[in-house]
């Protein structure tokens, strides 16, 4: 699926340069569940967005589908992105001031899709997230766990072939949290790829393969024995 | 605490200075515009108020009838004769006087100088309350060879020597002496006033009838009253009086009849003279409708400012949820919290309104040059007026912080903390908006309009080509007119004078109108405007000959006048006067005799095109032209369009020639006309310079708004982004959110504008037809100004990189 190679991210400021990424290297399969841990600064997060192609790297190759990205501008970037990739955020970043089947909707808005695909799509996806009941609500009417759930169904609605998901679990209380990671994991059986920043072992452990980061570097790997 | 206060306030302030600038420079350019506007409004209704006991000065007028006994319109004047009649025979009248306006030529060691004169009565002095600064007041009119000069035309013909005593020759033919030299005379005044001289005086006999023509409307009067009589009781026994006396008009036998005599005598206060907007020749007047008007824009002005610094506010208000949420979870009470914000909002109208003073100290001499009025600022250092402009700016300091004050201190911390956001005031701020804009948009469309309308009048089909036509005035004067004929040969023989006629109308700004009651062979009786012309002057104005023939020289009898007759043996017409007298067609005139007063007989053996040479505001008078040399009041060339300086240097050679002693007063044409459009003028600039400052003001408020907004939506932003929103996805959406406003604006500006234009149009005789064009372009000119402001803006917004906004929410 994708492949980093001496990838680096250098965040400069006026006085000084930090190396957020240092030479990083890492492939990731099609079909896979990847978590990736680390403790707070360590480089996940900006791993993540330049994976999400939301940033760029300072150097080294991205291979996306066996294309390399990392030169890419933002247009083409943009382009990649809406057709593959699909986000869910801790802070779950649904718009307030549309109802729960806009915000799904918005992911297909930029894609040229007909308006009664675009239905059909959105309504198949909230039955598949169990929220097709609240369809006409407002985010703010929403619990954590359901708007989570709305993130999850707008990450999927394109049939993105990766998810990447930013702590999905982070604002969520327990019985919540494993919900998402649920449905994240059935999301991975049925063949998407699942790109997961956590600070939980419990919920890493659903990933087939852990990425720990340590200070912009690659630590360990650790392939879950079960499977 | 005040410090505490202080300091937040400032680094607030500092923080988002671009937000501060947008707001006390959008208050003062506001203020200082208001300001403006205000000293203009003040300095038109201060005319005259310098004149003493002003509550009993008034105006002798004039309410005009014709045959039928409608009313035709009001005139400032009565006849000069009827004064002094008046006068004598109602004590209510304490004094008196006349003011006919004279231009003459006064020489001095062989120079000549051009000097306005004023003929007045004695009384002039204490009604006006003038002090002589040299001279005896008592005995400066009382002589006939007595002039009285103001200072500044003293200082123009003398220099620093002494003017009293000091003997000139005028017009080059009598001498008069200097009795005294009076201040200058106020320019806040309706009167137009030049160097005083006595009725008894030389200057009147060039127009000798006013001393005993009771049909012979010229210059204002003016009269004190008596204490305690009431203007309208004296005005009805006057009339009654002038019924009685008065030779003119077969007054008896119209009242038998129970028609309305054709005038009526009235008195207006002076201090509300200037005012009148309704009154024929005002063209230079303002009106109190006018006023008024300049005074809502002034006042729309400051609240569309205002409106910027309460939104603003607000907006700033809900960004610093995250202090106020501190502070009252400190312990801070929501009253505290309120007076702090007011107490901030005060303290930044204050800057603005010195900002604003400073401003419109900085902007005065051009706004003065651009309304012509020569405005000082004066009256904002009165007390009443700074006064007023503090605590107005405490006012509208307190109602534009009242609203975030009162979003911030009802705001409860605990919602801060668990991450609501104040959406509060959002729905009274597009209102707020809405109204900014529609208030905008409408001066807008006026403005448009009312240029649109000063073109069309200006190029109006005048009847005539007014191009290289030019105009010598003051051939009425008896020195002159005797050698006129003599003159105009002469004329004709300079280089570059195409054609040269002599006339008794022209376009100028005084408005000269000779009637006659006229009888037809048909049996209509009609009062028609008598204008001598020679028999070159209308194949020379180009005029459009309808039907019939125009004067001949090569026809000695066109130009047959009886003794003292009004009118030739054969006369033209115009198309009104056609169409009054009940002709149908042009042709049907041809042929057909008129009896002029004196049972006077001519043919009538032409009809002309109506010939305009006046402001498009009056309708073409029916007229009759006559070859009528002793009513001639100017020689009019038509002149090559080459070699234009040589040729109007060897017109005023060839005058010299004969007039030494008198200065040439020409005039072309075109610019006669765009002086008629004076008023139009002002009040077309003064709502260009209003819409320009509204414009400015609503659209850095939108500026505001739109950067503070999209910084608010940044978050959304970013997840459309995330979805896949182009750059100009982005820009779209927020190019359309600030759309709407304006466009709404539209809706709300369109219809009231569309309503009072099409009132203020009814005003002309000749208008343009409203069209939805100058509706459309006021529109979509605001909208393309809000979109080339905000869409730097929007683009640098659009492409940033969305994870920021994403991250720390």
């Amino acid at each position: 699926m994708l492949k980093l190679h001496n990838l680096s991210k250098v965040y400069r400021t006026d006085e000084v340069e930090t190396a957020a990424l240092n030479s990083v290297n890492i492939e990731i399969e099609s079909g896979e569940f990847v978590a990736i841990m680390g403790p707070s600064g360590c480089g996940k997060s900006t791993l993540l967005n330049i994976i999400g192609m939301l940033d760029s790297p300072s150097s080294g190759d991205y291979i996306f589908m066996g294309e390399n990205v990392a030169p890419y501008g933002e247009a083409k970037l943009s382009n990649i992105r809406k057709q593959h990739i699909g986000f869910i955020f801790q802070s779950f970043n649904l718009i307030d001031e549309l109802s729960v089947e806009e915000n799904i909707e918005l992911a297909l808005l930029y894609h040229n899709i007909p308006a009664s695909e675009r239905r059909e799509r959105v309504a198949h996806v909230m039955d598949k997230v169990g929220i097709a009941h609240r369809a006409k609500h407002m985010p703010s009417q929403l619990s954590g766990g359901q708007q989570q759930r709305v993130a999850v169904a707008r990450a999927v609605v394109g049939d993105q072939a990766m998810i990447l998901a930013d702590e999905p679990t982070g604002n969520l209380d327990s019985a919540h949290g494993q919900e998402v990671m649920e449905m994240l994991q059935s999301l991975n059986e049925e063949g998407t790829t699942i790109v997961m920043v956590t600070h939980s072992p419990a919920h890493a452990d659903y990933a087939r393969r852990t990425i720990n980061l340590f200070d912009g570097h690659v630590v360990t790997e650790n392939l879950r024995a079960a499977v | 605490m005040f410090r505490n206060y202080m300091m937040t306030a400032l680094r607030n302030l500092l923080r988002y200075r671009q937000y501060t600038l947008i707001n006390i420079f959008g208050l003062a350019v506001g203020l200082a515009a208001c300001l403006l506007i205000l000293l203009y409004v003040n300095f038109e209704l201060s005319y005259d108020r310098w004149i003493p006991e002003n509550e009993r000065v008034m105006r002798f007028e004039t309410r005009m009838y014709d045959r039928g006994g409608n009313f035709t319109y009001n005139s400032d004047r009565i006849p000069p004769v009827t004064a002094l009649i008046f006068a004598e025979q109602f004590p209510e009248i304490e004094l008196y006087s006349r003011f006919l306006n004279q231009s003459v030529a006064v020489a001095l060691d062989g120079k000549a100088f051009e000097q306005r004169v004023t003929i007045a009565d004695p009384d002039v002095f204490e009604l006006m309350g003038i002090k002589l600064i040299e001279g005896d007041a008592a005995t400066a009119l009382s002589s006939p060879d007595s002039l009285v000069l103001q200072e500044s035309d003293a200082k123009r013909l003398f220099g620093d020597s002494p003017a009293l005593g000091q003997i000139v020759r005028i017009d080059g033919t009598f001498p008069m002496k200097i009795t005294g030299v009076m201040p200058d005379w106020p320019v806040a005044s309706d009167l137009r006033v030049g160097a005083l001289a006595p009725f008894s005086g030389p200057i009147v006999d060039y127009q000798p009838w006013v001393r005993h023509e009771w049909g012979s409307f010229w210059g204002p009067t003016y009269v004190r009253l008596a204490e305690g009589t009431d203007p309208e009781v004296l005005a009805a026994d006057v009339n009654e009086f002038a019924r009685r006396v008065g030779p003119a008009d077969r007054y008896q036998e119209r009242i038998d009849k129970g028609i309305q005599p054709s005038y009526e005598f009235h008195l207006t206060r002076a201090i509300d003279a200037h005012l009148q907007g309704d009154i024929s020749g005002g063209d230079g007047r303002a009106s109190i409708v006018r006023l008024w008007a300049a005074g809502i824009v002034a006042l729309l002005i400051l609240s569309i400012a205002a409106v910027n610094v309460a939104n603003l506010g607000t907006m700033l208000a809900i960004k610093r949820v995250r202090e106020v949420a501190i502070r009252k979870a400190l312990g801070a009470s929501g009253r505290q919290l309120v007076v702090q914000l007011l107490a901030e909002s005060v303290a930044l109208t204050l800057v603005a309104m010195m900002i604003g003073i400073a401003l419109a100290e900085l902007m005065l001499p051009m706004f003065g040059q651009l309304m012509d009025r020569a405005l000082t600022s004066d009256l904002i250092y009165t007390s009443p007026m700074l006064a007023g402009l503090l605590g107005g700016a405490v006012i509208v300091g307190c109602i534009c912080g009242l609203y975030p004050a009162l979003v911030a201190a009802r705001f409860r911390p605990v919602d801060y903390l668990s991450g609501m956001k104040p959406t509060l005031g959002v729905w009274l701020r597009n209102s707020l908006v809405i109204l900014q804009f529609a208030a905008t948009i409408g001066l807008l469309v006026t403005c448009i309009v009312v240029f649109m309308q000063a073109q069309f009048a200006r190029t109006l089909d005048k009847g005539f080509q007014s191009e290289q036509l030019v105009a010598i005035s003051g051939i009425s004067k008896p020195m002159i007119l005797e050698r006129e004929a003599a003159l105009r040969e002469a004329l004709a023989r300079v280089p570059g004078v195409e054609a040269v006629a002599a006339s008794h109308d022209m376009p100028d700004e005084n408005q000269y109108t000779n009637n006659s009651g006229i009888r037809t062979d048909t049996g209509v009786e009609k009062s028609l405007r008598r204008v001598a012309v020679s028999e070159e002057l209308l194949p020379l104005m180009g005029a459009k000959l309808l039907a019939g023939r125009l004067f001949s020289k090569d026809r000695s009898a066109d130009s047959g006048v009886e003794e003292n007759a009004l009118a030739s043996a054969s006369v033209i017409l115009n198309e009104k006067a056609i169409k009054d007298l009940g002709f149908e067609r042009p042709e049907d005139a041809i042929g057909h005799e008129i009896y002029s007063p004196g049972d006077v007989r001519s043919t009538i053996v032409g009809v002309i095109a109506n010939l305009r040479t006046r402001s498009a505001r009056s309708e073409p008078m029916a007229t009759y032209y006559w070859v009528g040399p002793s009513e001639y009041r100017y020689i009019v060339l038509r002149v090559a369009p080459q070699n234009m300086p040589q040729t109007l240097a060897a017109i005023d050679r060839t005058w010299r020639e004969f007039f030494p002693e008198l200065p040439i007063d020409r005039q072309f044409a075109d610019d006669a006309f765009t002086q008629f459009y004076d008023t139009d003028r002002r009040q077309g600039w003064l709502l260009l310079f209003s819409g320009g400052v509204m414009v400015v003001i609503a659209v850095m408020g939108l500026y505001a708004l739109a950067a503070l907004s999209t910084e608010r939506r940044s978050r959304e932003i970013g997840i459309r982004k995330v979805l896949g929103a182009r750059t100009l996805n982005i820009v779209q959406l927020l190019l359309w959110q600030f759309s709407l406003p304006v466009l709404l604006a539209n809706l709300i500006a369109w219809p009231i504008a569309w309503w009072s234009l099409s009132r203020w149009l009814e005003g002309f005789v000749d208008r343009i037809a409203l069209s939805p064009v100058p509706f459309l372009i006021a529109g979509l000119g605001v909208l393309a100004i809000a979109w080339i402001t905000i869409i730097g803006h929007t683009v640098r917004v659009a492409r940033a990189t969305p994870i920021n906004a994403l991250r720390y929410e």
